[in-house]
């Protein structure tokens, strides 16, 4: 660097050379960089084709929870280069309390995502000089996307593995217990076989809780660690709150939608909240994702599974999402 | 709407404010991903690289690093985070990257980055599980790394030695012969390094330190120290313990600090927080 003093803001002037990057050979340019908004920054990518987007709508990518957020954030980016390249701007983000966002975890809501997908769904239409926005969810994810959907009035929104919040909560809490039940057991063989190291016992001091107790304990007002992140009584309850099937009856649902069935779990709240947008007047299409690691899909996404391991599935679901996503722009 | 390439992001939990800047690093005809902390005395010549484990998010569990270098700036030293090659924000196909062959280069392109854009002269490099791994063996081809802070990283080969697979199947030819399990190990580590590699669904029987981790370790140790955090209940930290003991690397040259518990899947609050505490208490002594 110069022999100039160094004041953080040259040295951040300097570094912001470096936020952007344009790939000719992919069409597009893509920006990494802070919104600013009521609640705080947001960071966000967005990605657009290069010279003036081709297409009158952005498309905006609307992470899932906690963990799931952590393991699909790769899937989403991904999706985004490619209907970038198509000629779309797209846009993904970090709600406020995730990663480089900043903020508390604890603070997270339903409604705090929701509220930060209508930020950035804003700051997309700005940005890019498009007319309107659609929101796209995996999982936890779509049900956000629906509601914010349903709150701007987009005129389409893609749902990946479509899931009821209350039930996306529980299906966490579920996979928290059986997780700590395998440690203790595995902490148990260990301590039996006289091996490794010291305490081996001392990690099963605090008995686990199963389910049906966690859930009393988010009642009773306590905030429960789960896999490294704090959820709320906030949060559960708000989850419990939100029923999808009766926002959608209830609100000014999008013209089009798109599901994509990914773990063929999710296939009986698909047909719910596509019957239910349906019954709404919206023209839905129903897609199953195909390849491999389908049953692994959202909410136990295997640890080290990403991009290179799903690759085929992943692209499965970009694919069928783009193909829709021209049928509406 | 924004200011594109400027961020001020609050520290969560606390009141100063630091600057984070996202950037695109250009290497080697892709782009790593990463965010550069800036702190509040930008003419601060220590810089601490952050890489989290095999192919994950550069904010890593819950925004561990995002708070970690928050805490790096506070106390007074530049922080990146960097994503794989691949994954999140960087630019290239995503790749499974083996423990023998680790990303390093990506390392040093971030080094040399962060060497021609801002003050930073020394450079502490910091990784948690495999990520510990990709900065032991970036260390010795970076002049600037003061230290590598090895947290939960693994030690041990994960594939079997030729020796071993030739024994291995001799053993089953002989008359009355079974499984040979290598004896090349410090009394009582062996059954305990058995009993971790059944617990992680490790098939391997044998117990030796990767090749890699040997190469690097003792090249890095010629100049830069190494420090060492595990939980005592991590099966790294037996791996890392035997290593110790059969490498005997001067004592000088290293440091271990081992806390209660499991550390090395950083699933719960407490966990992050170890490490959230204890990398700027690091930076703190090397400014």
């Amino acid at each position: 660097m110069s022999s100039r003093p160094a004041s953080v803001e040259l040295v951040a002037s300097g570094l912001s050379a470096f936020s952007r990057f344009e790939d000719a050979s992919a069409g597009r340019s893509e920006t990494q960089s802070f919104l600013s908004t009521p609640a705080g920054p947001l960071f966000s990518t967005m990605v657009e084709p290069l010279g003036r987007p081709e297409r009158d709508v952005g498309v905006l990518f609307c992470h899932s929870f906690a963990w799931e957020q952590y393991e699909l954030y790769p899937l989403e980016l991904s999706a985004a280069r490619r209907v970038a390249s198509a000629g779309f701007a797209a846009m993904t983000f970090q709600a406020r309390g995730y990663n480089d966002s900043g903020g508390e975890f604890a603070d997270v809501t339903p409604a705090t995502h929701v509220r930060d997908v209508l930020a950035a769904a804003k700051a997309l239409k700005v940005s890019a000089g498009v007319e309107a926005v659609v929101p796209v969810g995996a999982s936890f994810g779509s049900a956000v996307a629906l509601l914010a959907a349903i709150e701007m009035q987009a005129p389409g929104v893609a749902l990946w593995n479509p899931v009821q919040p209350a039930a996306f909560l529980d299906g966490l809490l579920r996979a928290s217990t059986v997780a700590g039940m395998l440690e203790d057991a595995d902490m148990s063989t260990a301590s039996a076989d006289g091996s490794s190291g010291a305490g081996a016992g001392a990690s099963a001091a605090a008995p686990r809780r199963g389910f049906q107790a966690l859930k009393a304990a988010l009642e009773n007002g306590e905030t429960l660690d789960v896999f490294g992140f704090p959820v709320t009584p906030a949060m559960y309850g708000e989850c419990r709150e939100i029923d999808v099937l009766a926002c959608v009856a209830a609100g000014s649902v999008p013209a089009r939608a798109l599901e994509v069935i990914v773990n063929p779990a999710s296939r009986r709240t698909a047909d719910a909240v596509g019957s239910a947008l349906s019954a709404q007047g919206a023209q839905v299409l129903v897609e199953q994702a195909e390849g491999p690691g389908r049953r692994e899909f959202a909410a136990s996404v295997p640890r080290g599974g990403h991009l290179a391991t799903h690759a085929a599935l992943f692209d499965d679901v970009i694919a069928k999402t783009l193909t829709w996503l021209e049928t509406i722009s | 709407m924004s200011d594109v390439a400027l961020g001020s992001a609050q520290a969560p939990g606390r009141t100063e404010l630091s600057v984070e800047v996202p950037v695109y690093i250009p290497t080697r005809g892709e782009r790593l991903g990463a965010v550069v902390t800036v702190p509040e005395d930008a003419s601060a010549d220590l810089g601490v690289l952050m890489m989290s484990g095999r192919a994950r998010d550069r904010a890593h569990r819950n925004g561990m690093w995002v708070r970690t270098a928050q805490a790096v700036a506070n106390a007074g030293a530049y922080a990146v985070r960097l994503d794989y090659p691949g994954v999140g924000n960087s630019t290239g196909e995503p790749a499974v990257f083996p423990l023998e062959k680790t990303p390093s280069w990506a390392v040093e392109d971030a080094c040399s980055f962060l060497l021609e854009h801002t003050p930073v002269r020394r450079v502490l490099l910091v990784g948690t599980c495999f990520g510990a791994r990709v900065m032991l063996d970036a260390a010795p081809g970076i002049d600037q790394a003061v230290g590598i802070a090895y947290i939960c990283g693994p030690v041990l080969a994960r594939t079997p030695s030729w020796r071993f697979r030739v024994r291995r199947r001799l053993s089953r030819l002989l008359p009355g012969g079974s499984v040979a399990i290598s004896k090349d190990t410090p009394a009582g580590a062996g059954a305990a390094n058995e009993a971790a590699q059944r617990r992680e669904g490790n098939l391997v029987a044998e117990q030796r330190v990767s090749p890699a981790f040997r190469r690097s370790m003792n090249r890095t140790l010629r100049r830069i120290k190494m420090y060492f955090l595990f939980g005592d209940e991590d099966f790294v930290y037996d791996e890392a313990r035997f290593a110790l003991e059969t490498l005997h690397p001067p004592k000088d040259r290293y440091e271990l600090d081992v806390v209660p518990g499991v550390l090395h899947t950083f699933q719960t609050l407490e966990d992050q927080q170890v490490v959230v505490d204890w990398v700027p208490r690091l930076v703190e002594r090397l400014r």
